[in-house]
């Protein structure tokens, strides 16, 4: 019995790396990946981290920090369009880290596409906050804000006492407006797309053959809003009157 | 036979042949163009839709394309023409060949003639090749790695000109600074008078070998008049009265062999300037006490990359304390590149007393002029320190920095450098930290509502509803409504009044009930604190309510109010 007790151990301690290991290896394999990324990027060879970086980015992992790396090597590498648009990916989950703001701000001043409209000024004053709070923390404020709500409401259900309803009030304000502005960032990833322009140079076109008149051209790095989608081309919008048609694989989808 | 000759006679010639066959054409709008000036192709196709096959195009870039087309029905006949235009910039100098395009119209493939276009030199004869061209200059052919030389574009035209827009070369492999003012003249180049204009920037390569800056592109409308006598009085684009045509320019690439510095045989590390520098340096006062202050400027001036001067190192003994400043720069740049001087100011405080010397302070540079590098030194600077009445000791433990400023004021930090900062190295950065997909999200906010939901339920069958004191509120409430919706005058509607009177006693007693007499509404408020004023006014008012219920007469309207509102107040008065 004893030597069972402890064969038995030792079945369950291999049963539990078997299990186990795989789940490690996948992490453990990214973790090399980023170590190996961030050594190639201090000796200089910014392919390799790109590639690195990349790996790991299409296993499926999204953290913002990891495509600000990537966005480094890409500009460092001299890609400014997949630099621009791996900043533009960071920013949507770090909006307020200063490195991410700094370095996006350098990259795009080396756009050579200047828009002459400005867009969403107004916007961003009223709704200052989605300048701060990245879509997963607004969500999570929206449910948090949720919970004590109708906590609020439970405890006031409980020891029934009327004075608790401003409290709920004052928590259900905030609440609706997280929740409005939830459903907005999904409505918007949705349905409203916006890319970066990746190569050097991309001709935009009245139609969808080479032949098509070109419009105006773009340059790398320049951001814009995809209007409608064929099967090797999109339709987009750089400012008014700036419309027209490009290939799909010279656009990053941010 | 007769009849049916003259039917195919007139079908004939009203329905003319539509077998007509296509016919292609390709012509240039100049055929002698300058470097870097472009040119019009056009290829006009008529009789069906065609394409252009621009693939053997070889010494041309194409820069844009349009197309036009017009059908034209002349004495019933029917004419589409399609026109190809093709703005074109030649690729290199001399003799440029359009061959043979191929168009593909409808089932027939058709060719054009081969156009072959002169390429001259910019500025050099040509049909009007002349009137219009860029130019792009260095000052310098073969310059020194840190050198700075002036990188100019000139405009030269003899046409009025609008909407010009520069996309200057990338520089990549320089520092850049583009010189603000830019410069607008006359100049006569052949015996022709041209209007200039010129935009400069000054280049510092940072790195050696064969740099190649690219071609400068500009974009531009010419503003043509329109030929028509009237117009004279309006000519003004602004009105609408001239024609554009718009124009673009490419100036040819420059291959630079950039010379790297030679290996540095001098003492100490060399400084980094490139270019003709001088050094001086000053003290203040060359007689003090032991921990007085006194300070040393040193300024290196002259033309080069002056901002990237760093502190001179100055031998100072070792009884000596010395704090270093904030460097003051004035250094400007223009079409000679950047020029000024920096500062850098010492505070020097002497701990003992005795004869001292303070330097030389030294200092190298490159000079791009001669290709060696320079040494400049200035000094010794003699120091003569009295005593003091504080001991040495006493002045090693008591002095402080001097305050700060030595008579300069702060300077705004100017940068000297860009780059992107650098990773972010936390193992961290490899956890997925997906936003929670909207489902989930809903999930969450529904969830909260369902369990509060729940227990409600739960308290309601558990019987923690409601107490009884809330109960006859609500049912006090209620009652009060129906009353205030029913006609006055009805007699349903005392009750109504009845019930909510009762209510509101049973509820400020916190008891349930549905009738009582006057006497216990007395009874039963005063002993629960109710004014006994108050208490005699409810029962009363209970008394005429009963007796307006069940007197059976119809009430008017005005009693019928007044009563309501009496109920109302005396339940607002009696509820808590």
């Amino acid at each position: 019995m004893k030597g069972f007790n402890v064969a038995g151990k030792v079945v369950f301690c291999c049963l539990a790396l078997m299990i186990a290991a795989p789940a490690a290896a996948g992490v453990s394999e990214n973790a090399r990946s980023f170590i190996e990324g961030g050594k190639r990027y201090d000796a200089g060879d910014y392919r390799g981290a790109m590639e690195r970086f990349e790996a790991i980015a299409d296993s499926g992992v999204v953290n913002g920090k990891l495509f600000y790396n990537l966005a480094n090597a890409c500009f460092k590498e001299g890609e400014l369009g997949r630099a621009i648009l791996w900043y533009e990916r960071a920013a949507k989950l770090l909006p307020r880290d200063p490195d991410l703001a700094f370095n996006h701000a350098y990259a795009t001043s080396f756009v050579k596409d200047r828009k002459e409209e400005s867009s969403g000024a107004i916007a961003a004053i009223i709704f200052f906050w989605k300048d701060w709070l990245s879509e997963r923390a607004v969500k999570a404020s929206a449910i948090a804000l949720n919970f004590l709500f109708w906590g609020i409401l439970a405890i006031a259900l409980f020891l029934k006492n009327r004075s608790l309803k401003l409290p709920a009030i004052l928590v259900l304000l905030p609440a609706m407006v997280l929740t409005l502005t939830a459903c907005y960032d999904t409505y918007r990833a949705r349905f409203v797309r916006e890319g970066v322009i990746l190569p050097e140079k991309a001709a935009v076109r009245s139609g969808l053959s080479a032949e098509s008149t070109e419009l105006f051209r773009l340059h790398s790095g320049t951001r814009i809003i995809i209007q409608q989608e064929k099967e090797t081309h999109f339709r987009i919008y750089f400012e008014k009157g700036k419309i027209g048609w490009i290939l799909k694989s010279e656009i990053g989808i941010i | 036979m007769r009849r049916l000759f003259f039917i195919l006679l007139l079908l004939s010639l009203l329905f003319p042949a539509t077998a007509i066959c296509a016919s292609v054409n390709a012509f240039v709008s100049r055929n002698t163009v300058s470097e870097g000036e472009s040119l019009t192709l056009s290829v006009v196709i008529e009789g069906e839709k065609g394409e252009v096959d621009l693939t053997p195009l070889t010494d041309f870039d194409v820069i844009s394309r349009s197309t036009n087309t017009s059908v034209r029905i002349i004495n019933t006949r029917m004419t589409r023409e399609v026109i190809h235009k093709y703005l074109l910039l030649p690729l290199k100098k001399g003799k440029a060949v359009i061959p043979k395009l191929t168009v593909t119209a409808g089932k027939e493939t058709l060719e054009t003639e081969p156009i072959i276009v002169r390429v001259v030199s910019e500025g050099t004869g040509g049909d009007k090749a002349a009137n219009l061209f860029v130019r792009a200059e260095v000052s310098e052919a073969a310059p020194w790695s840190g050198q700075q030389f002036l990188y100019t574009f000139k405009l030269f035209s003899r046409y009025r000109i609008a909407n010009a827009k520069l996309e200057k070369p990338g520089f990549k492999g320089f520092v850049v600074k583009e010189i603000e003012e830019n410069r607008n003249y006359r100049k006569v180049l052949n015996g022709m008078e041209y209007s200039v204009n010129e935009v400069n920037y000054l280049l510092i390569p940072i790195q050696s070998g064969q740099i190649t800056i690219d071609p400068a592109v500009l974009t531009l409308d010419l503003v043509q008049k329109r030929r028509n006598s009237f117009d004279s009085a309006f000519d003004d684009s602004f009105f609408g009265r001239s024609n554009l045509i718009r124009k673009v320019l490419k100036t040819m690439d420059f291959q630079l062999p950039v010379k790297p510095l030679p290996p540095f045989s001098g003492e100490g590390e060399f400084s980094g300037l490139v270019g003709k520098i001088d050094l001086s340096a000053s003290l203040e006062t060359r007689e003090l006490e032991a921990g007085g202050s006194t300070t040393l400027s040193v300024i290196i001036s002259g033309k080069g990359n002056i901002m990237d001067a760093g502190a001179p190192s100055v031998p100072v003994p070792d009884s000596f304390k010395v704090y270093n400043d904030t460097a003051e720069e004035k250094i400007s740049a223009d079409e000679s590149g950047y020029a000024g001087e920096k500062i850098f100011r010492m505070a020097v405080v002497p701990v003992k007393a005795g004869n001292f010397s303070i330097g030389p302070v030294g200092m190298n540079y490159f000079d791009p002029v001669t290709g060696a590098y320079q040494v400049r030194s200035v000094g010794p600077f003699p120091i003569r320190v009295t005593p003091s009445a504080e001991t040495a000791e006493a002045i090693a433990i008591t002095e402080t920095k001097p305050a700060k400023g030595l008579g300069q004021q702060g300077k705004t930090v100017e940068i000297t450098g860009r780059d992107i900062l650098g990773l972010k190295d936390e193992i961290t950065a490899i956890e997925d930290r997906s936003a929670l997909g909207f489902k989930g999200f809903c999930l969450l906010l529904v969830l909260p509502a369902a369990l509060y939901l729940m227990l409600r339920l739960l308290l309601t069958s558990a019987g923690k509803g409601d107490s009884p004191q809330t109960l006859m509120r609500k049912r006090s409430v209620s009652a009060l409504k129906r009353a205030k919706d029913c006609d006055p005058s009805d007699p349903a509607n005392f009750t109504d009044l009845y019930t909510a009177l009762t209510a509101a006693v049973f509820s400020r007693a916190g008891m349930p009930g549905a009738n009582i007499t006057g006497g216990e509404v007395r009874t039963l408020l005063t002993s629960c604190g109710i004014d006994e004023s108050i208490a005699q006014g409810a029962a009363e008012l209970l008394s005429e309510i009963e007796a307006a219920q069940y007197s059976g007469n119809s009430m008017n309207r005005d009693h019928g109010e007044s009563l309501y509102r009496r109920t109302g107040k005396m339940v607002r008065s009696i509820m808590i």
